[in-house]
């Protein structure tokens, strides 16, 4: 562009707010009434190609494109699994302080019977189970009964990070490696019925189902032991793990904490 | 079975999502999840990232509802919220210093194919801009906010946010018009 226009290098920064409606801004900061700086701007000959020029970049950023569109169903997902989240009402330090230490301990515990099951042999009946990804592209590892979520997070974090610094070890199946069935139907730890609310169904189908629903990848399932529900862990951003627990029949995302891997979960962010 | 949207404002479902009303948040995100989900995909270039960040901007806005005082339109602390979600995991990509995947656009069969390739460059062209003029600028062309509430969302003068905005529209013109796009060769037109 030749010519400058009415206002130098501001020019563009004139036409741009006259789009907007926010040219009295403008001339206010240059001290000149807005209609006189209108004037100025329609009495520059290339006062019109240059506005369609900003317009039509206005326009291609506001249009919809192709690959902003979700799928209805993963929109509607992604505002239940936040909405599970629910707002975050402070406590006092006090109440963190305890929450903490208690996640602390029930973590210690859980981190010792996830390490316990994961040591034991397969094809015993116990809840080693391996959950398939339907996806076909990722499974996940059923970490046994873990006493609550924070325990349960943890633990993923902790298997998560220990991988990474052991080459060779795998927590997570590949779609070539065959997801395991034993314990399918049998969910309790000591070979009792299983009470909760999903009852004898298989996991990895019951558990898998549940996790084309939610965004990620299925990385670790686990049995909730105080509360009878299931849960299971996504990740999301590389870095981040999204831990949901459901009710399961119909998916429905009962809880949801999000925490970065190799960290442990806070009570609450 | 989607849940039938109420007729209900965004600050009475804001309001009602705060004492505790969860199909209120439901519905609340729920309406307004496409919204933040293009303003993420605008901010953020990978779409996977894109993803993520609406997840986290969806929850973030489901935690923090009860500090939703209604001193602004809920719009304006929603796209706030989009804009940190987004703008933090753009951190979290240049920390990762991952490579960006190869995105994959889901075109349905009516769409035109020249709109596809308008929505690469559109992608493109935002991307090589700036974060300061591309956050701007979409907060002002998507989000359609005045210039006072991007400032007030960005924490900069209004005179700021309008020389963003025409800074960086007057560089996405140069990238968009015909014969500026890289790649793309003005052809002469051919006279029998």
């Amino acid at each position: 562009m030749s010519d400058p226009g009415p206002f130098g290098p501001d020019t563009d920064e004139a036409l741009s707010a006259e789009l907007d409606g926010e040219l009295a801004g403008f001339a206010a900061e240059i001290g000149m009434p807005e209609e006189e700086v209108r004037a100025r701007l329609d009495a520059w000959p290339g006062a019109r190609r240059r506005r369609a020029e900003l317009a039509r970049a206005a326009d291609r950023v506001r249009r919809q494109e192709p690959g902003d569109r979700l799928d209805t169903l993963t929109l509607r997902r992604l505002a239940r699994t936040a909405a599970a989240a629910g707002p975050r009402h402070r406590h006092p330090v006090g109440t963190w302080a305890a929450a903490a230490v208690a996640a602390l301990l029930v973590a210690i515990g859980g981190f010792g019977a996830w390490a316990w099951l994961g040591n034991r042999p397969s094809g015993t009946g116990d809840t080693a189970v391996r959950t398939a990804d339907p996806s076909g592209s990722r499974a996940g590892v059923h970490l046994g009964t873990v006493p609550d979520l924070d325990a349960f997070a943890l633990a993923v974090a902790a298997r998560t990070a220990g991988v990474a610094d052991t080459p060779g070890s795998d927590p997570a199946p590949t779609a070539e490696e065959p997801a395991a069935t034993e314990g399918a139907g049998t969910l309790a730890d000591d070979g009792s019925p299983p009470t909760d609310i999903d009852g004898a169904q298989p996991v990895p189908a019951v558990i898998a189902t549940c996790a084309t629903s939610v965004p990620g990848r299925l990385v670790a399932t686990a049995r909730d032991a105080t509360t009878a529900r299931r849960a299971f862990v996504a990740t999301t951003a590389r870095g981040r793990l999204l831990v949901y627990v459901l009710a399961v029949p119909g998916c429905r995302i009962l809880e949801v904490r999000s925490v970065a891997i190799g960290t442990a979960p806070g009570p609450g962010r | 079975m989607a849940p039938a949207e109420s007729a209900r404002g965004d600050e009475e479902l804001a309001a009602a999502a705060a004492a505790g009303d969860r199909e209120a948040l439901e519905e609340l995100l729920g309406r307004h999840a496409p919204r933040v989900h293009r303003i993420c995909r605008r901010i953020v270039a990978d779409p996977g990232d894109a993803l993520d960040a609406t997840q986290e901007a969806l929850l973030a806005v489901a935690r923090r509802i009860d500090h939703f005082d209604g001193r602004c339109a809920f719009t304006t602390w929603l796209y706030r919220v989009a804009t940190n979600a987004a703008l933090d995991e753009l951190r979290r990509r240049v920390r990762r210093a991952a490579p960006t995947a190869p995105e994959t656009i889901h075109a349905r069969s009516d769409d035109d194919p020249s709109r596809v390739v308008d929505h690469l460059d559109i992608r493109g062209a935002l991307s090589a801009l700036p974060e300061e003029f591309r956050v701007a600028v979409v907060l002002r062309d998507l989000g359609d906010l005045p210039y006072a509430e991007i400032a007030g969302i960005l924490g900069v003068p209004v005179g700021t946010v309008r020389s963003r905005i025409a800074r960086g529209r007057a560089l996405l013109a140069q990238r968009l018009e015909p014969g500026n796009r890289p790649g793309l060769v003005a052809r002469p037109t051919e006279h029998p």
